[in-house]
C-alpha cells in the first residue's frame, strides 16, 4: 500500500484532535507545551509529506469521501487542491512555531496549549473540507478556542474583545450560512439529488440564474468579509488583535483572516462566476477602501499592536483587490498574498510579542533605540517590516505585484488609487521603525534583553521564508497558479 | 563566457558580507571593503576593453529562466547607456570608502551598507527584466535610508524618513508603469518590451510616461519633487552624500531614458516640451536657490538639482548631441558632485563649520583642500576643459537644434552658477583668514588625498579625451534617434 | 380498533394514581416514589420505542398509524416522536427531582403523580385528531402544571408563578375553546381531518368570522407556547417554579402547545396557508428577538434561559410561517434538540441550587474548578443553544432555517432575522462560558460533589446533545417521519 492511499487528510486532521483531547486531560502541567509541540509537529510532518505527494495541477487530490448524513446529503469529503494546499502548510507551520514561541507561558497551560490545537483542528478542517456541513463546522470551531484565548489570556479588555470577536464573525458565519442553504436548494433541484457536497454544487452552480448568483455571491460575500476582515466590518479585528495573547494574534492574523479569503476563492468566485462578475466592483471598493483606510488608521497608532493589527486590514485589502481582478494573475496573486502576509504578519506579531516582554510596553513614543539592546530583534523586526511594506526581493512583493498587475489588466491606470497604500505603508513603517529602533535608548525601560532562544527559533525559520519565497516563489506559484485557473474557470468561459 | 556582470553583483554582495563577518576589527573591515569594491572596478574595465560600443544590442546578456509562471528572468547585460553608470558607479564607490576611512560609528556596518548600496545600484543599471530592475531600485533605499539614519547629522530622523518615503512614492508610479508594460507586453523582459517598443497605443503610452516621469523625475530630482534631497544630503554622512549625489540620482535619468524615451516613442514626443520647461526650471530654480545658501553642503545639493535639471534638458531634446550630452552629464555630475560632496565633508572635519559665511580665506591655512575646490568647482560651473564642459555643450547645441533660440533661458543657469561658485570660492578660499577657526588647520589626510587626487585627474582627462565616454554613448543615442 | 397501542399512557396512569396510594400509606417510604414513576416512564418509554422501531421487537402486534375512538386519537409517527420526547424529558426530570425535591418533602405523592398525568395529556394532545380531544388534553396537562407550579407553597414567589399561571393559563384555554366553539359553528365539526373540506364550502359571508375564529385559535395557543406579544407570564413562571418544573414546562410543556399548533394549523389548516402564515412569520420574527433581546441583561440564570426558551420558540414558529414538510420535520427536529439542551441546562441550575452555589449568572464563576463536569456540560448546552457546530442545537437550526430558504421569497428574510438574532444570542450564552472558564475567581474555589440523580440526567443530555449533533441522521429522520404524517 503506498503512501499516497493512506487517508493522510483524515490523519492530519485527526492528530491534533488526539493531541487537545491528550492536552487537556494530561496530569503534568508543565510537561503541557512538550506534548503540544510534539502534536503539532506531526501536522507539519503530514502537511509536508501531502506537498511532496501532490500533484502539480491535478486538481482535487487525497480525496476521501464517506456518507455522513445520507437524508440531507451531507458526506464527510475531505481533499487538497493548490488553493488548498498552501493554506494547509501554513497553518501546520505556524502552530508550532507559536507553541515554541509561546514557551514560557505560566497561566493554565494545559488549556493554553490544548486549546491552540483545537484551532489547528478547525483551521485544518476548513481547509481540507469539501462538504459545506463539514466545512461550516470547523469554520465555527474555530471561534471556540479563540474566544477562549483572548478571554482568559488577553489583555487588559480581553473580555470586550473575546465576545465582540465571537459576535461579529459569528454575525458573517450565519450570513454565510444562508447563501450556503441557497446553494444547497438551487443546485438540488438541477442535480436532482440534494447535496452539500462543493465539488458537486460547482459543477451546476455556474448556470444558476444571474440575480440568484448575484444575491447569493453578496451573502457570501459579507461572511466573507467579516472574517477578513473588509472595512467597514473590521471593527472587531483591532480590539481582538490588541488584547489576544502573541500566539492568538499570530494565529488570528496569520492564518484565521485567511480563511475569509479561502472562502471568497473556494466558494465566491468559483461556484458563482456571474455573481462575482456582476458584483466584482464590490469587491474592489471593499479592498480599496480596507487598504487605504488600515494604512491611513496605522499612521495614527502609538500602540505597536494595534498598528500591526490595522496593518492587517490593509494587507488583506489587497486579497479583494486581486480577487476583483477576475483574472489568472490577480487571483494568483490572491492567493499568494494570502500565504505572504501569514507569515510576515506572523513575524510582525511575535516581535511585538517580544517588545512587550522585553520592555513591557507597546507604546511607540516610549520605545526608543532598542537597536542598541537587541540587535537581534531589531535586525528580525526590520526584516518583517520591511517585508510587510513590500519591498522587493521579500514574499510580500511578489504577491502585491501580482495583485497590481492583476488588478491593472482590469482597472488599468485607476489602480493608482490602491498603489497609493505603499506610499502610506512605507510610512508608518519607515516612522515606527525610526521611532522605535533608532535613536538614543530610553533609560527607563530598564533592562532590556535580546531574544531568548525559544523566541529566535520561530522568527528566524519565518524570516528564512519571507526571503527564500522573496527570490523564489516558484514552489509556491506552481501549486496556486493551476488552483487560479479553477477558480476562475466559470469566469473565463 | 564569462558572466561579468553576475561576478561583479556578486563579489560586492560577498563583499557586503564579509565585511560584516571579518570587520571584528574596524580597520579589517575597512579594508575587506575597499579591496571588494575595488575588484569590481577592475572587471568592469575589463568589460569595457572588450566590449563594442558600435552595437546596438545588448551586451554580456545573461539570461536564466526564474519566475516562469509571470515571465520573470534574470537577464543582465549592458549597452551604451547602462555601461557608463556602471562605470561611474564602480569608480565612485572605492573612493568613497576610502574617503569614510575616519568613521568611527559602527564601523563594519557602515562599510556593509555601502557595499550592499553599490549592489543595488550596479543592479538597476543592468538589469535587463523589469522584475529584476524594481527589486535592485527598491532594496536601494533601504541601505541608503540606514546611512541617513544612522550615521547623519543632527535631524537625521526626518531627513531618512522623508528619504525613503519620497522615494517610495516616486516608485509606486515606477511600479505602475511597470505592471502597465507588462500588462501591454505580457512579459517582464525589457528586451522583449524594447523590441514592442512602438506597439503600445498612444492612450496607453501617455499616463504611463507621465507615471514614469514624476517617479523618476523625483529620484533625479526634478522641481518640484525635490524637498528630500537638501534635507537627505545635509544630513548623509559625507560617504552616503557621495554615492547619493554621484549614482543614485542617475538611477532616476537612466530610467527615464530607459523606461521612457526608449520605450514610449509616442508620448516622449508628446512630453518633450513639458520636460523642457521642468528642466529648465529646474536648471534655473536650482541655481537660485544656490545663491541663497548659507550651508556649503546645501549650496553642492541645490547644485546638483540645477545640473540635473540640465539632464533633463538635454533628454527633452531628443537630438543626438542632446541624449548623448544628457548622458555624459550623468556621468561627469557623478565624478564631480563626488568630489565636491567630498569637499563639504573635509570643510566640516577640518573646521568644525560648513557655513559659508564663517569660512573664510581658507587657502593659506589648507592649500590642498583649496585647489581641490576649486578645481572642482570650476568642474561644476562647466569650464572649458574640464569634463562638464564638454557636455554643456552638447546639451546647448541640441537645445538649440530642437528649441532654436530658446536656448538662452537656460544659458541663464550657467551664468548663475558662475555667479554663485565663484561667490562662494571668493568667500571660502580667499580674503583674510577667519580667526574663529582657530590656527591648527591641518590639510588633507592620505585618505581624503586620495579620492579627491583620483577624482581630479578624472575630471581633467575626461575633460580633454570626452570620447572615452561619448564613445560608448553616441551609438545608443543614435540608435534611439 | 387496536387499543394495545395506548399501553404506555395506561401503564403512566395506572402508576399516576398508584404513587398518591403508596405515599399516603406508607408515609416512610417516600424514597420510592420517583422509582416509581422513573420505572412507569422507563417502561413507557420501553414500549414506545418498540412501537416505532428503535427497539426491533416484534412483540406487539400494532399498526402505524392506528385510529382510535372514529379518528378522535390517531397514533402516527408525530404522535409517537413527540409521545417519546415528552415521555423522556420527564424521565430525567423525574430523575432530578428525586435529589431536588427532598428539600420539599411534603406532598410527594402528588408531584410525582401529578407529572405522570400531565405527561399522560401531552401525549394525548400529540394524538389528537379532534379538536376536543386536542382541548382535553391541553387542559390534562395544564391543570397539572398549575398545581406543580405551586408545589413550594411556601415559597411567596413560587405561589405567586403558580397564581400567574393559572390564570394566564385558564385565560388561553377560554380563548381556545372560544376559538374551537367558532370553527364548530362554521363548520359543524371538531375533526380535524374533516376541516379542510368543511371549511371550503362555508358561506363567503362568514369569512369574517372564521378570522376570528383563526385568531383566537392562533392568540390561545401562543399564550401556551409563550410567543411573543402573549409571552410576558413565562419568564416569571419559569424563575417562580421549582426548578424541576421550570425544566418540564419548558423542555415539555411549551412543546405540547407546539404539538397543538402544528396539529391544528398544519393538519386542520393546511389549505388556508396563505391567511395565516404571514402572521406566524411576523410573531415568529417578533419572538425570537424579543426574547433574545430581553435574555441579553438577565443576570438571573433561570430567567435568562426563560427568555431563551422565547426566543427558541420563535425559531421553531418558524415552522409554521414556512409550512412545509421539509420546516415541519426541521422544527420537530429543533423540539427535540431543544428538549434536550433545556432539560440539560435547567437540571444544572436546578443542582446548583442544590449544592447551594446559587443561580446568578455570577455564580458560575469558579464552577470550572468546584465542578469541572457541570461546567463542561453547561458549556457544551450554551453553545449547543447558541447553534455553534458541531452540536445538536446547530444541526437542528440548520435544518430549520435551512427550509426558510427552501421556501423562498419573503421567508428568506424571515431566515436573516433568525441567523441574526442567533447570532445576538451568542451574546448572553457566552456570558455563561465567560463566568465559568474565563473570569479568575476571587479566592480558590473547591472541588465539590455533584447530586448524583442530578448529574445523570445532565450527562445524558450532554451526551444526547453532542452525539446528536454529530451524528443527526437517524434523527432528522425520524423527525422527517413524523412530518410526513402531519404533512405528505
Amino acid at each position: 500500500m503506498a503512501i499516497a492511499d493512506l487517508p493522510l487528510l483524515t490523519i492530519t486532521l485527526l492528530i491534533p484532535v488526539i493531541g487537545t483531547l491528550a492536552v487537556f486531560f494530561m496530569k503534568n502541567e508543565d510537561n503541557a507545551k512538550k506534548l503540544a509541540l510534539i502534536f503539532s509537529l506531526i501536522p507539519l510532518g503530514m502537511s509536508i509529506l501531502i506537498w511532496s505527494l501532490f500533484e502539480i495541477g491535478g486538481g482535487y487530490q487525497f480525496m476521501e469521501s464517506h456518507t455522513w448524513i445520507e437524508s440531507i446529503g451531507i458526506s464527510y469529503t475531505v481533499a487538497i487542491d493548490g488553493l488548498s494546499l498552501p493554506m494547509l502548510f501554513l497553518t501546520t507551520l505556524l502552530i508550532p512555531l507559536s507553541i515554541v514561541f509561546a514557551w514560557d507561558t505560566k497561566k493554565r497551560q494545559k488549556e493554553f496549549f490544548g486549546l491552540l490545537l483545537m484551532i489547528e483542528v478547525g483551521l485544518i478542517g476548513v481547509f481540507v473540507s469539501l462538504d459545506f456541513f463539514l466545512f461550516y463546522i470547523f469554520w465555527e470551531l474555530v471561534l471556540i478556542p479563540m474566544y477562549f484565548f483572548i478571554g482568559i489570556w488577553g489583555g487588559p479588555r480581553k473580555h470586550y474583545a473575546a465576545i465582540k470577536f465571537f459576535i461579529f464573525t459569528h454575525v458573517g458565519s450565519v450570513i454565510m450560512l444562508l447563501a450556503i442553504f441557497a446553494l444547497y436548494f438551487e443546485s438540488a433541484s438541477v442535480l436532482g439529488y440534494a447535496t452539500f457536497n462543493m465539488m458537486d454544487i460547482a459543477t451546476v452552480s455556474p448556470t444558476f440564474t444571474a440575480a440568484f448568483q448575484g444575491a447569493a455571491f453578496l451573502a457570501l460575500l459579507f461572511g466573507f468579509a467579516v472574517k477578513m476582515p473588509a472595512v467597514p466590518v473590521h471593527t472587531w479585528l483591532p480590539d481582538a488583535h490588541v488584547e489576544a495573547p502573541t500566539a492568538g494574534s499570530v494565529i488570528l492574523a496569520g492564518v484565521m483572516l485567511k480563511m475569509g479569503g479561502y472562502g471568497l476563492f473556494r466558494v465566491g468566485i468559483t461556484m458563482l462566476p456571474e455573481g462575482a462578475m456582476e458584483y466584482y466592483w464590490v469587491m474592489a471598493a471593499l479592498g480599496v477602501v480596507g487598504m487605504i483606510y488600515g494604512a491611513l488608521i496605522c499612521l495614527a497608532q502609538v500602540d505597536l499592536k494595534k498598528m500591526i493589527a490595522y496593518s492587517s486590514i490593509s494587507h488583506m485589502g489587497f486579497v479583494l483587490l486581486g480577487a476583483s481582478a477576475l483574472n489568472l494573475v490577480g487571483v494568483a496573486g490572491g492567493i499568494y498574498q494570502m500565504f505572504s502576509h501569514g507569515i510576515v504578519t506572523a513575524v510582525l506579531f511575535m516581535m511585538c510579542g517580544v517588545i512587550h516582554h522585553k520592555t513591557g510596553t507597546r507604546d511607540i513614543p516610549k520605545l526608543q533605540g532598542l537597536i542598541t539592546k537587541m540587535p537581534q530583534a531589531s535586525f528580525i523586526l526590520i526584516i518583517g517590516f520591511l517585508a510587510s511594506l513590500g519591498l522587493p526581493g521579500m514574499n510580500g512583493f511578489v504577491s502585491e505585484l501580482m495583485v497590481f498587475v492583476g488588478a491593472y489588466e482590469a482597472y488599468s491606470i485607476f489602480i493608482v488609487v490602491p498603489l497609493i497604500t505603499l506610499a502610506i505603508g512605507a510610512a508608518y513603517y519607515i516612522w515606527t521603525m525610526q521611532r522605535i529602533l533608532m535613536g538614543d535608548f530610553n533609560e527607563k525601560l530598564g533592562n532590556v534583553t535580546d531574544l531568548e532562544k525559544y523566541e529566535l527559533i520561530p522568527l528566524a525559520i519565518l524570516v528564512v521564508f519571507i526571503i527564500f519565497l522573496g527570490f523564489y516563489p516558484n514552489p509556491l506559484l506552481d501549486v496556486i497558479y493551476p488552483a487560479a485557473e479553477a477558480v476562475l474557470g466559470g469566469v473565463l468561459l | 563566457m564569462i558572466p561579468y556582470i553576475s561576478l561583479i553583483l556578486l563579489i560586492t554582495l560577498l563583499g557586503a558580507i564579509l565585511t560584516y563577518l571579518l570587520g571584528k576589527e574596524d580597520k579589517t573591515a575597512k579594508l575587506v571593503a575597499i579591496i571588494f569594491s575595488i575588484i569590481p572596478l577592475i572587471l568592469t574595465i575589463v568589460m569595457w576593453a572588450t566590449m563594442d560600443f558600435n552595437l546596438l544590442e545588448f551586451q554580456f546578456v545573461e539570461d536564466i529562466p526564474w519566475i516562469s509562471q509571470l515571465g520573470i528572468s534574470y537577464t543582465l547585460g549592458v549597452d551604451g547607456l547602462s555601461f557608463p553608470m556602471v562605470l561611474l558607479a564602480t569608480i565612485l564607490m572605492p573612493l568613497a570608502l576610502i574617503f569614510s576611512w575616519d568613521v568611527k560609528h559602527r564601523v563594519k556596518e557602515y562599510f556593509a551598507l555601502m557595499l550592499m548600496l553599490e549592489v543595488a545600484m550596479i543592479g538597476v543599471f543592468v538589469s535587463l527584466d523589469m522584475f529584476l530592475f524594481f527589486i535592485f531600485w527598491e532594496v536601494g533605499l533601504v541601505p541608503m535610508y540606514f546611512l541617513i539614519s544612522v550615521w547623519g547629522g543632527p535631524r537625521k530622523k526626518y531627513a531618512a524618513v522623508k528619504f525613503f518615503l519620497f522615494t517610495q512614492a516616486a516608485s509606486i508610479l515606477v511600479l505602475l508603469g511597470i505592471a502597465a508594460i507588462y500588462f501591454e507586453i505580457g512579459s517582464f523582459s525589457l528586451i522583449d518590451a524594447l523590441a514592442n517598443a512602438g506597439s503600445m497605443a498612444r492612450a496607453v503610452q501617455i499616463p504611463i510616461f507621465l507615471g514614469f516621469l514624476i517617479g523618476f523625475g523625483a529620484k533625479m530630482p526634478i522641481v518640484p519633487l525635490h524637498t528630500w534631497l537638501p534635507d537627505a544630503h545635509v544630513e548623509a554622512p559625507t560617504g552616503g552624500s557621495v554615492i547619493l549625489a554621484g549614482v543614485l540620482l542617475k538611477m532616476g535619468g537612466y530610467g527615464l531614458i530607459r523606461f521612457g524615451i526608449q520605450l514610449m516613442p509616442e508620448a516622449r514626443e508628446y512630453f518633450m516640451p513639458v520636460m523642457a520647461v521642468i528642466g529648465v526650471i529646474s536648471m534655473i530654480y536650482g541655481a537660485m536657490l544656490c545663491l541663497a545658501q548659507t550651508d556649503f553642503k546645501r549650496l553642492i545639493a541645490y547644485s546638483s538639482v540645477s545640473h540635473m535639471g540640465l539632464v533633463l534638458l538635454g533628454i527633452a531634446t531628443m537630438t543626438m548631441s542632446g541624449l548623448s550630452g544628457a548622458i555624459y552629464q550623468m556621468f561627469a555630475h557623478g565624478l564631480v558632485s563626488g568630489g565636491l560632496f567630498m569637499m563639504a565633508g573635509v570643510l566640516l572635519h577640518k573646521t568644525g563649520t560648513r557655513d559659508i559665511r564663517v569660512l573664510r580665506g581658507l587657502a593659506p591655512k589648507i592649500p590642498l583642500a583649496v585647489v581641490a575646490l576649486i578645481t572642482l568647482s570650476m568642474a561644476s560651473l562647466g569650464l572649458p576643459g574640464l569634463v562638464s564642459f564638454i557636455t554643456e555643450v552638447l546639451i546647448f547645441v541640441g537645445t538649440y537644434e530642437a528649441f532654436g533660440l530658446w536656448v538662452f533661458v537656460p544659458l541663464i543657469a550657467a551664468v548663475l552658477t558662475a555667479a554663485y561658485y565663484l561667490w562662494m570660492l571668493q568667500k571660502v578660499a580667499f580674503g583674510p583668514y577667519n580667526e574663529e577657526l582657530g590656527n591648527d588647520l591641518h590639510d588633507l589626510y592620505g585618505y581624503e588625498l586620495i579620492p579627491l587626487a583620483i577624482l581630479m585627474f578624472l575630471i581633467v582627462l575626461f575633460g580633454i579625451y570626452p570620447a572615452a565616454v561619448l564613445n560608448m554613448v553616441t551609438a545608443f543615442s543614435g540608435g534611439i534617434i | 380498533m387496536n387499543y394495545l397501542i395506548l399501553l404506555p399512557q395506561i401503564i403512566l396512569v395506572a402508576i399516576a394514581m398508584l404513587i398518591p396510594a403508596i405515599d399516603l400509606y406508607f408515609k416512610d417510604k417516600t424514597r420510592i416514589l420517583p422509582y416509581l414513576a422513573a420505572g412507569a416512564l422507563g417502561v413507557s418509554l420501553l414500549i414506545l420505542s418498540i412501537f416505532t422501531g428503535i427497539i426491533p421487537l416484534e412483540i406487539f402486534d400494532v399498526t402505524i398509524p392506528t385510529s382510535l375512538f372514529g379518528g378522535m386519537l390517531v397514533v402516527d409517527r408525530f404522535a409517537l416522536f413527540l409521545q417519546l420526547l415528552f415521555g423522556m424529558v420527564t424521565f430525567f426530570v423525574v430523575m432530578a427531582s428525586s435529589s431536588y425535591i427532598k428539600q420539599y418533602d411534603r406532598n410527594q405523592g402528588e408531584y410525582y403523580s401529578l407529572l405522570l398525568i400531565a405527561t399522560v395529556g401531552m401525549m394525548t394532545v400529540a394524538m389528537a385528531n379532534d379538536l376536543i380531544t386536542l382541548f382535553i388534553g391541553l387542559e390534562v396537562a395544564s391543570i397539572s402544571s398549575y398545581a406543580l407550579t405551586g408545589f413550594r407553597k411556601n415559597s411567596k414567589k413560587s405561589a405567586e408563578a403558580a397564581m400567574k399561571y393559572f390564570i394566564i393559563g385558564a385565560l388561553s384555554s377560554s380563548i381556545v375553546l372560544y376559538g374551537i366553539s367558532l370553527f364548530y359553528g362554521l363548520t359543524g365539526t371538531t375533526d380535524l381531518a374533516q376541516f379542510g373540506t368543511q371549511l371550503q364550502n362555508i358561506d363567503p359571508s362568514q369569512d369574517g368570522l372564521l378570522a376570528m375564529a383563526t385568531i383566537f385559535l392562533i392568540a390561545g395557543f401562543s399564550f401556551k407556547v409563550a410567543a411573543a406579544p402573549f409571552h410576558m407570564w413565562a419568564p416569571d413562571v419559569y424563575q417562580g417554579a421549582p426548578t424541576t418544573i421550570t425544566t418540564f414546562l419548558a423542555a415539555a410543556s411549551k412543546k405540547m402547545g407546539f404539538a397543538a399548533l402544528f396539529k391544528v394549523f398544519l393538519f386542520g389548516l393546511i389549505a388556508f396557508k396563505a391567511d395565516w402564515a404571514i402572521a406566524f412569520g411576523v410573531m415568529a420574527a417578533l419572538t425570537m428577538t424579543v426574547g433574545n433581546l430581553a435574555a441579553l441583561k438577565q443576570e438571573d440564570l433561570k430567567r435568562m434561559l426563560a427568555y431563551s426558551s422565547i426566543a427558541q420558540a420563535g425559531y421553531i414558529m418558524m415552522a409554521l410561517a414556512i409550512a412545509t414538510q421539509y420546516a415541519l420535520g426541521g422544527a420537530l427536529f429543533h423540539i427535540l434538540t431543544h428538549a434536550f439542551m433545556k432539560t440539560g441546562a435547567f437540571i444544572i441550575v436546578a443542582m446548583l441550587s442544590v449544592m447551594l452555589i446559587g443561580s446568578k449568572v455570577g455564580d458560575l464563576r469558579g464552577l470550572r474548578i468546584k465542578s469541572p463536569i457541570t461546567a463542561f456540560c453547561m458549556a457544551i448546552m450554551m453553545l449547543s443553544l447558541a447553534g455553534i457546530p458541531p452540536l445538536a442545537g446547530f444541526a437542528s437550526k440548520f435544518v430549520l432555517f435551512s427550509s426558510a430558504i427552501d421556501a423562498g421569497g419573503w421567508l428568506i428574510w424571515l431566515a436573516v432575522v433568525a441567523v441574526i438574532n442567533s447570532a445576538i444570542s451568542l451574546y448572553y450564552y457566552a456570558r455563561v462560558l465567560k463566568e465559568m472558564y474565563v473570569l479568575p475567581t476571587d479566592h480558590i474555589p473547591i472541588r465539590m460533589k455533584e447530586p448524583l440523580a442530578m448529574l445523570i440526567p445532565v450527562v445524558l443530555t450532554t451526551a444526547a446533545v453532542i452525539i446528536v449533533g454529530l451524528y443527526p441522521e437517524p434523527f432528522i429522520d425520524a423527525a422527517m417521519d413524523a412530518a410526513r404524517a402531519l404533512i405528505p
